[in-house]
């Protein structure tokens, strides 16, 4: 068909790679709630303001801030997407924020206790909060 | 340099005249002098008197007298003053003081006095149903239980001493002092009470923030609020924005948010100590300064690191133990809560 119909042809690859693009994805939604994670026990401002959503920039000022006092480490840090709510991907993480104060271990943060939300946004995905 | 005697005993009638001294549970009268020198603090103008206790240099001072006595470094003037903490009159060389213009946060009193503002944000958590009977605790590392307050659930590991009129309010608030609150932890800072990244998962509901966990936990009608930790290179005006919304916090849940001042000055301007006043004068609530109790202390109750409180136990019947930081920090705290309750318990009766 296609040697009879080359104009076809070129329609027929033309409207795939419409589709291919529109469906194409942007990115894995969980690497950049671990990147956010990171530029947070890092204490990368920069990185981190990067990384957020407008929406969430107000609160996650004070979750950046709030570490300001101690020094962090990441622990076995894993996360994958895990479902949708409305227009932001869900991502679970396991693992801790190490946390210690005055060179001792003081406690562990749990990242498992709240799904991130995650937003794309102009083909990038950005922390954009936790799913309450 | 020394004031001229003319503008320095026109201050001193002035003093007189109004009649007050530098007492906790009075208005704050500016301190005139401060010491240049650790120095003894003796029983009379003369060296040949009985030290009744040190205090270190740049401890100000409300001089009440000028007196004449035993020459030191070719002055024979000393000054007479009264220790508030330990109620005592003492005498120090006037050679060893300097004029002194203190910041308006420095002479506000250690244990405020206490504005219908406060008894309106009582009366509304009443009507919220808070409890009456119940404070809360919010702070980093010197509000922990091991050593802030706790001690007075504990009989045995406290005697008040002169101070027993406080066994009341010792008696009203039981449970609270040692109560662990879910906005206390070391290393807190001001916005890590307002992250739920940071509330204890044992107690706390996801996505609550340690503020809200401990409201929600205890529905104190009282507060006490002391955070010492910022961190260097941040300015005092994002410290002063997160005390801010802690406060408002408070208010808007109808507890009455008392703020303390801190020992240290690691930021070197008093940055924080200034912002902590700022916010307490501009939502009209209690200022507990604690700075200004710790400053005829050793050290200004300080650590070597100067950072941390000196360590006593909480005996306020022994002098000595009143020349640590903790055991003032304790005293002076348990009197701006006593000052609260004192308030709005007349308010209550009043009614």
């Amino acid at each position: 068909m296609t040697r009879r119909h080359p104009l076809l042809a070129v329609l027929v690859l033309g409207l795939l790679a419409l589709f291919l693009a529109s469906c194409a994805d942007s990115g894995d939604p969980s690497e950049a709630i671990e990147a956010y994670l990171q530029a947070l026990i890092e204490k990368d401002r920069d990185a981190f303001n990067n990384l957020v959503c407008a929406g969430y920039e107000a609160e996650a000022q004070v979750e950046f801030d709030s570490l300001g006092a101690v020094e962090t480490s990441l622990r076995d840090l894993e996360c994958e997407r895990d479902g949708e709510s409305g227009d932001y991907a869900l991502v679970s993480c396991t693992g801790f924020i190490e946390v210690s104060y005055g060179g001792e271990n003081t406690q562990d943060l749990d990242l498992s206790r709240e799904p991130f939300r995650a937003l794309e946004d102009d083909g990038e995905w950005l922390m954009c909060g936790y799913e309450r | 340099m020394k004031m001229n005697m003319l503008r320095r005993w026109t201050l001193l009638g002035l003093i007189a005249l109004l009649g007050v001294p530098w007492m906790p549970s009075a208005a704050q009268e500016l301190p005139l002098s401060r010491t240049t020198a650790e120095v003894d603090v003796r029983a009379c103008p003369s060296l040949t008197c009985d030290v009744l206790f040190d205090y270190p240099a740049n401890a100000p001072l409300v001089v009440e007298e000028v007196v004449s006595g035993d020459e030191v470094a070719g002055d024979s003037q000393w000054v007479r003053f009264t220790d508030s903490l330990r109620q005592v009159s003492g005498y120090i060389p006037l050679s060893l003081t300097d004029d002194y213009a203190p910041q308006r946060w420095q002479t506000q009193p250690v244990v405020p006095e206490i504005s219908e503002t406060v008894r309106e944000i009582y009366q509304r958590g009443l009507e919220l149903g808070n409890n009456p009977a119940a404070f809360s605790k919010v702070g980093d590392c010197q509000n922990v239980s091991s050593f802030f307050l706790a001690q007075f659930d504990r009989p045995e590991e406290y005697a008040l001493g002169e101070y027993a009129a406080l066994q009341g309010t010792i008696d009203h608030f039981a449970g609270s002092w040692e109560r662990t609150s879910a906005a206390v932890d070391n290393g807190f800072n001001v916005a890590s009470v307002l992250s739920p990244l940071w509330s204890d998962p044992a107690v706390c509901e996801a996505g609550e923030t340690p503020l809200e966990c401990e409201y929600r936990l205890h529905r104190p009608s009282i507060v006490i609020i002391s955070m010492e930790t910022w961190w260097g290179g941040r300015p005092a005006e994002e410290y002063e924005a997160y005390l801010s919304q802690i406060v408002e916090f408070w208010i808007e849940h109808g507890v009455v948010p008392i703020l303390g001042t801190k020992a240290d000055n690691l930021e070197g301007d008093h940055g924080l100590n200034q912002a902590v006043a700022r916010v307490a004068n501009y939502y009209d609530i209690p200022l507990w300064n604690f700075w200004l109790a710790v400053q005829p202390l050793p050290n200004h109750g300080l650590t070597v690191d100067n950072f941390h409180l000196t360590f006593a136990r909480n005996f306020f019947d022994d002098p000595n133990r009143l020349q640590f930081g903790w055991p003032v920090r304790n005293l002076t705290a348990l009197q701006a809560i006593d000052a609260v309750f004192q308030a709005v318990s007349t308010s209550d009766n009043e009614e």
